[in-house]
């Protein structure tokens, strides 16, 4: 016997074998045995199944939550590029008048993941005199937000270009969408 | 000579782990030795049946002893958690 033993190499194999063999366990004998340790298992299969159910839902609210936010601030990259355009300005004078960094105000035009502090938000709403939270709207500051407003914000990222002076359609386009922003609560 | 001391160190090592292993099965299944044979025997890696074999015990008498060791699995987890 001992020689078997000391094919053991360690207390952790020794675990290891024990949880394999509860896991293997028929069905009958592990209820005998959570009867025995005073367990009740309808209740632990319940709780189970819940917990299950519960991680799932929070999962895809996290995710919905992450498409919505990345939805956002491509309206956020759109609206600020085509404001650019429309007071024809490169980065590099946006963020002398903004006071803010050229590296910042080209991040948010191209980091779709990138979150711009409430400064710069504040700063750049200013620069182009624009009524106060429409920015930070879709900034990600303001979590809360309705289908409608997604609905709008895909619209109007799928419809902004990037290049060139803006178009009478396209001056349309965006200052509906910044009235729209502004009526948003 | 440092060679030397390795290797004596390495023998202390396996032999206090040697003796952890002992305890925790005595802790687990006592005297029973059937169990702790087959408890060895299913670390190894051999299924039920190749137990059995081995062992040369029917199925009836590896179903009853497989039933002692969840018990006392069950019973030691028990006890080292309360």
């Amino acid at each position: 016997m001992s020689n078997r033993e000391n094919q053991l190499k360690d207390t952790d194999a020794v675990f290891r074998t024990m949880r394999e063999m509860l896991l293997e366990a028929p069905d009958a004998e592990v209820d005998a045995l959570a009867r025995d340790a005073g367990v009740d298992t309808r209740k632990l299969s319940e709780i189970g199944r819940n917990t299950v159910k519960s991680a799932i839902s929070e999962h895809n609210q996290n995710r919905a939550k992450e498409e919505s936010s990345v939805l956002l601030h491509k309206g956020l990259n759109s609206l600020l590029i085509m404001l650019r355009r429309r007071d024809n300005l490169d980065e590099s004078e946006l963020a002398t008048r903004a006071k803010v960094e050229e590296a910042e105000i080209k991040r948010i035009e191209f980091d779709s993941g990138y979150l711009p502090s409430p400064r710069t938000i504040y700063n750049l709403e200013k620069a182009f005199a624009l009524p106060g939270g429409v920015l930070a709207k879709l900034s990600g500051a303001i979590v809360h937000h309705s289908p409608a407003m997604e609905e709008r914000v895909m619209e109007f990222a799928a419809n902004a270009k990037s290049m060139g002076k803006l178009s009478r359609e396209e001056k349309q386009l965006l200052n509906a969408f910044v009235k729209f922003l502004t009526e948003q609560k | 000579m440092k060679f030397i001391w390795e290797i004596r160190d390495q023998f202390i090592d396996a032999a206090a782990e040697s003796a952890k292993v002992s305890a925790l099965l005595k802790s687990v299944f006592g005297d029973d030795d059937q169990a702790k044979e087959i408890f060895v025997l299913r670390n190894e890696g051999f299924r039920p049946a190749e137990v059995q074999a081995r062992l040369r015990i029917s199925a009836r008498d590896y179903e009853s002893a497989n039933r002692r060791i969840l018990r006392k699995i069950s019973q030691f987890s028990l006890k080292t958690n309360n």
